[in-house]
């Protein structure tokens, strides 16, 4: 993500390296973290079930919930293939532009392995995600911030439980490089596969790592 | 010149092999060749691979590395942002915003599941807040005193039966129910911003996965509005954060609309 990206897009102070791993602070002081969640396939279950999981969603999730939350679902590797063909074409109407062979050549080949590589491995999917945050009129995160950060703490906790007591299982906190990452791809051209999103440097660095396996 | 030539080949297998090169090596080993015709070797090596030249060192720039640096430095190019008053453009997508201002009584579970499932590459972003139920009560109590006031005047006209009397009691019948749910701690309120944004990557796609969208949330009752002028805001409020930059009304619904918009559902 580049600065001039970051600041025109996000308003964000810290990202919380170190100690505090994955809690994000914003320029408003408030202070935040990501759940990721998988969805129940309450589709595939018999009505009896279904009904039993509705009151549970119900009792144990949205009559206990106290505190204010996001909820943000994400589609992943929508309209891959229109962008997938926009960067073939673009770029490579640019490099054949420098006329430079070795480089073209390189661009073919890895072109090419892109192609088989995301017709294996990129698939529609969503992501869903759950943000908790706490933000004190008082500014006391900017005051004391591991009081802050321990409100958080009990509130991630009450959700994960939450969750859980509603038929959720796959639950995981996101890690500060995580949030980074969904933040990206909002700005970056990527594909989702291998259950992260991937960007020109780790696909570059993937082609690479192929070329030194055939090699050996 | 045969001679140049040839000792560019061997330097070119030289510094293949040992990837660095000193100016001052091709001297002692060639003693017969004057500065120009060193200087020409050199060009010729700076032309047929790629070397870098600093002070007395040629360094062999790895084939793969600078191809790399360059398709990577063509699709960073790609990464530019445009805002327009009805969408926005981030590198080769196009986000277009649009809230929910207001919504149905009852909606269907998994709603959005159905939304999901047809493809609309639709971000969809939910901020919850719980409301104080006194609230709600005061606020329910108050709309009940005005239906109350009205039936007492249509009751002093006279008036005890017909359609507008029987609409005001089964909405003062509704309101009582409420008001003891609310009160019991049977019901909850919550505070809700629906935010929406489709994802594409040309102008036609755009509008044509809005219109589906849009269409699809007036069918079961919600009311859509684009956010014209707000679409960073709306990129903003869509990012997994917790903050909502879109400052409006937000609309209160209950826990069992938020039992039935569940979304975590496939």
């Amino acid at each position: 993500m580049t600065k001039k990206s970051e600041q025109i897009i996000f308003n964000i102070k810290d990202k919380g390296k170190g100690e505090i791993d994955g809690i994000w602070t914003l320029t408003d002081n408030s202070i935040f973290a990501v759940l990721e969640v998988a969805p129940i396939p309450f589709f595939d279950l018999k009505e009896e079930k279904q009904n039993e999981l509705k009151k549970k969603i119900n009792e144990e999730l949205w009559m206990k919930l106290d505190f204010p939350i996001e909820i943000v679902i994400r589609p992943v590797n929508c309209s891959a293939d229109k962008k997938m063909a926009i960067l073939e074409t673009v770029l490579g109407y640019n490099i054949e532009n420098t006329n430079k062979t070795k480089l073209i050549q390189y661009f073919h080949s890895f072109m090419n392995w892109f192609k088989e590589y995301a017709a294996k491995n990129v698939r529609d999917a969503n992501k869903y995600y759950i943000v908790v945050n706490y933000n004190s009129p008082y500014d006391a995160v900017q005051k004391d911030k591991s009081a802050a950060v321990s409100i958080l703490r009990s509130r991630i906790n009450f959700l994960i439980k939450s969750l859980k007591a509603s038929g959720i299982t796959e639950i995981k906190i996101m890690s500060t490089f995580d949030i980074e990452q969904i933040y990206n791809s909002f700005l970056k051209f990527h594909v989702y596969c291998e259950n992260k999103y991937m960007f020109p440097d780790d696909w570059i660095n993937l082609f690479k790592k192929r070329g030194e396996n055939e090699r050996h | 010149m045969k001679d140049i030539e040839k000792i560019t080949e061997q330097l070119k297998r030289e510094i293949h092999e040992k990837a660095i090169l000193y100016i001052s090596e091709i001297t002692a080993k060639y003693p017969g060749l004057s500065k120009k015709e060193t200087d020409a070797i050199i060009k010729k090596l700076e032309a047929d691979i790629s070397i870098a030249k600093e002070g007395d060192v040629l360094t062999l720039l790895t084939l793969k590395s600078s191809t790399e640096q360059d398709i990577y430095s063509h699709i960073i190019d790609m990464e530019n942002i445009e805002m327009l008053p009805d969408r926005i453009k981030i590198g080769n997508t196009l986000y277009r915003g649009f809230i929910v201002v207001a919504n149905p009584q009852k909606i269907s579970f998994g709603v959005f599941h159905q939304l999901l499932k047809s493809k609309n590459n639709m971000i969809i972003a939910m901020h919850v807040s719980p409301e104080s139920s006194i609230n709600m009560v005061h606020h329910l109590r108050s709309e009940l005193g005005t239906v109350e006031a009205k039936l007492n005047y249509f009751a002093l006209q006279g008036k005890i039966v017909g359609k507008e009397v029987d609409g005001l009691r089964d909405r003062e019948k509704f309101l009582k129910d409420k008001i003891e749910k609310f009160s019991n701690g049977m019901l909850k309120a919550f505070k809700l911003h629906f935010t929406f944004a489709v994802e594409e990557t040309n102008a036609d796609d755009l509008d044509f996965t809005t219109n589906k969208a849009v269409a699809f949330l007036k069918k079961i009752g919600f009311v859509v509005k684009m956010a014209i002028n707000y679409q960073k805001d709306v990129l903003k409020t869509l990012v997994p954060s917790g903050a909502n930059f879109l400052r409006r009304r937000p609309i209160i619904v209950t826990n069992n609309f938020m039992s039935d918009s569940f979304p975590f559902v496939k």
